[in-house]
């Protein structure tokens, strides 16, 4: 599916040890492209540990913050593509801080559109925005066109380095295009204050899963292997025109209400008997009721599509937490006899 | 350094509910047992307020799982059976210390008689003697009025009324028994697989007896092995009002009997056992009431009402 295109590409991904940046990774190393990945923190347990993803890649030590860094990056390991996927990426946390959000996405995305202008060899850039940038809209589903309304600080911070990317290409000449994907869920996503791996863990546990709102808003699911995939996609063709300096949505086409993903989760673990806590009697302020993208600009142009339904989508993430729980939490006592009979 | 991915020999379930520092002296001694077999330990917390259940932190290798209200012993088994991985599976009371040796001794009873679904081992309370219920008949009409009214104990040798808690056997022998003791139950895998979970209608009594009923149906085995020892501190998890556990026990026995044995019966035993247990009901209720009301404590064995756990 993937061809010929990454055989031998040099590519350097901001954010390789999240979940969507280390499937990433893990797609790039198949396809035969050399991968540099740029490494902040190193989680005990991350996507990038469990896909063993170590010893595959380059591996630099520091935050997109650092120009100089990556700079250096860029020349000595010569890419020619670059991911920026690197974000504080949790809404609830970058709500809190908004400033070390500022920093590190909208700051963070500077730095690294500026050090790839700098880079003689860098042919595309592709950075991940998101749907928040589109904030409230009155028209749906968002198109492309569509403003960017962003009002908290996790959107406003995408909605920002959005504009800077298409800055960057007006202005420089930078070939690079922006990714906005809707909520992207399945296995490898550890951050469990997420609705999907939250429910998922929660079925699992037996547990009743909470739903922190009143189980209305509507959003809109990618499934992460499209979403690879869009990313795949764009990374060939950022240099094109008709690409360069666009940007694309990436959504999975069947928008459903928070209750009703809670109740897919439930069906598809076989725990409908779990009934879901739901926190809120009333619509949360400010939260936007409905949210979900067309896709038809990356069909029409990149030969995109979801092809993972929603429920598929869902029973693979299940299947991927039941396997992979005893690595996601302690829970091995074991001496060097081994197994008995 | 193992990932976690292979399969372990035994998974270990531990439901805590204010088991206070028991829980980590049961832990210490699982996990020093442990060793030379590859194992799983699951802790499931019905929402201790003790602190109890930050004791696993200094036990790495041990899961937990918290949840937000009790949801009773047999669900919150169940939680962790769902998890769990091993070929042969474990329940374990957080007030039962597993003695020296025990834990790979009834391991590899189970290995070498294919035949045994369930297996329970030497209970002894902290004075040294044996917990009797953990080699025991299933409570029929019979058993249950012989132990009721006390015969059970004054003729133990008899195969008739001592047959409830088998006195009339070697405690210090092998042998075959209906049911044992929930605090220490070991159990393999296909036999869950075939049987199904713990019933959850029992919320804290008999669960682990209907269990045995429907093993024993299944063609299963359970055995009583006293090579292996374990000490049991009965009550660690009491609830805190005596009237829950006593009601909570003779629903147990009402959904125990309805479930698997009315059908053996005519209506009339039937209707007479269930008067029977309204009649102990009464009759529980109304000495936890005495005792509150004299606060003292007699000085004999504690009936099952009483505690939380056995």
């Amino acid at each position: 599916m993937v061809g010929e295109a990454w055989a031998g590409r040099r590519v350097l991904v901001t954010g390789a040890t999240g979940f969507v940046g280390a499937w990433l990774v893990k797609a790039l190393v198949e396809a035969g492209a050399t991968v540099t990945c740029l490494l902040r923190d190193q989680p005990r347990i991350s996507n990038f540990t469990l896909l063993g993803l170590e010893g595959q890649v380059n591996i630099l030590r520091g935050c997109v913050e650092e120009g100089g860094l990556l700079e250096r990056a860029l020349n000595e390991y010569e890419c020619d593509t670059c991911y920026h996927l690197a974000a504080q990426a949790v809404v609830v946390a970058a709500n809190r801080a908004p400033l070390a959000t500022f920093e590190s996405n909208i700051k963070g995305t500077w730095i690294l559109l500026e050090a790839c202008r700098r880079s003689p060899l860098m042919r595309r850039v592709v950075l991940a925005s998101s749907d928040k940038a589109y904030g409230e809209q009155v028209n749906l589903p968002y198109t492309e066109d569509s403003p960017l309304c962003a009002t908290y600080p996790y959107d406003a911070s995408k909605a920002c380095g959005d504009i800077l990317a298409r800055c960057y290409s007006r202005a420089y000449g930078l070939p690079v295009v922006v990714a906005r994907c809707a909520n992207i869920y399945g296995g490898g996503d550890l951050n469990f204050s997420r609705l999907v791996p939250g429910t998922v863990m929660a079925a699992l546990l037996g547990q009743p899963p909470i739903i922190r709102s009143d189980g209305t808003p509507v959003r809109d699911y990618l499934y992460v292997a499209d979403a690879v995939r869009g990313y795949l996609a764009l990374g060939e063709r950022a240099g094109e025109a008709g690409v360069t300096g666009e940007a694309f949505n990436f959504g999975g086409e069947s928008p459903v209400s928070v209750l009703d993903l809670v109740e897919r989760i439930l069906q598809t673990a076989g725990r409908t008997d779990l009934r879901p806590d739901v926190q809120s009697k009333t619509k949360i302020a400010g939260e936007i009721d409905c949210q979900y993208l067309s896709s038809a600009r990356a069909r029409g142009i990149l030969g995109w599509a979801p092809l993972v339904g929603l429920d598929e989508g869902l029973a693979l993430t299940f299947a991927w937490y039941r396997e992979q729980y005893p690595r996601l939490a302690p829970g091995w006592y074991v001496s060097s006899a081994g197994p008995r009979g | 350094m193992p990932d976690g991915t292979a399969t372990p020999d035994l998974s270990v379930v531990i439901v805590n509910y204010n088991a206070g520092p028991l829980l980590r002296r049961c832990l210490e001694a699982l996990t020093e047992e442990a060793r030379g077999i590859s194992v799983e330990i699951l802790l499931v917390d019905n929402a201790s307020v003790d602190g109890s259940p930050e004791t696993v932190a200094a036990f790495p290798g041990v899961r937990l799982i918290r949840n937000r209200v009790n949801v009773g012993y047999a669900a919150a088994n169940n939680q962790g059976i769902r998890l769990c991985r091993g070929r042969y599976i474990l329940l374990l009371n957080p007030d039962a210390i597993v003695d020296s040796g025990a834990l790979a001794a009834i391991l590899g009873f189970m290995v070498s008689h294919p035949e045994a679904g369930i297996c329970g081992p030497r209970v002894v309370l902290p004075d040294g003697r044996l917990d009797a219920p953990c080699r025991r008949s299933f409570k029929t009409a019979g058993t249950y009025l012989y132990k009721a009214l006390g015969l059970c104990r004054l003729f133990p040798r008899s195969r008739v009324f001592g047959r409830y808690y088998l006195t009339y056997l070697d405690d210090g022998v092998t042998h075959e028994v209906d049911a044992v003791l929930g605090a220490f139950l070991l159990i393999r895998r296909e036999v869950v697989d075939r049987v199904g979970l713990l019933d959850e209608r029992f919320f804290l009594y008999c669960e682990d007896e209907d269990w045995c009923y429907r093993a024993k149906q299944a063609g299963w085995k359970i055995y009583y092995y006293p090579a292996a020892r374990v000490l049991h501190y009965k009550g660690a998890c009491r609830a805190t009002r005596r009237y829950r556990p006593t009601y909570e026990w003779h629903k147990a026995l009402f959904c125990f009997h309805r479930k698997h044995l009315a059908v053996r019966y005519p209506t009339l035993v039937n209707a007479i056992v269930y008067l029977g247990m309204a009649v102990s009901l009464a009759a529980s209720l109304a000495l936890c009431a005495a005792r509150a009301a004299t606060r003292t404590m007699l000085g004999r064995p504690r009936h099952p009402a009483l505690v939380g756990t056995r």
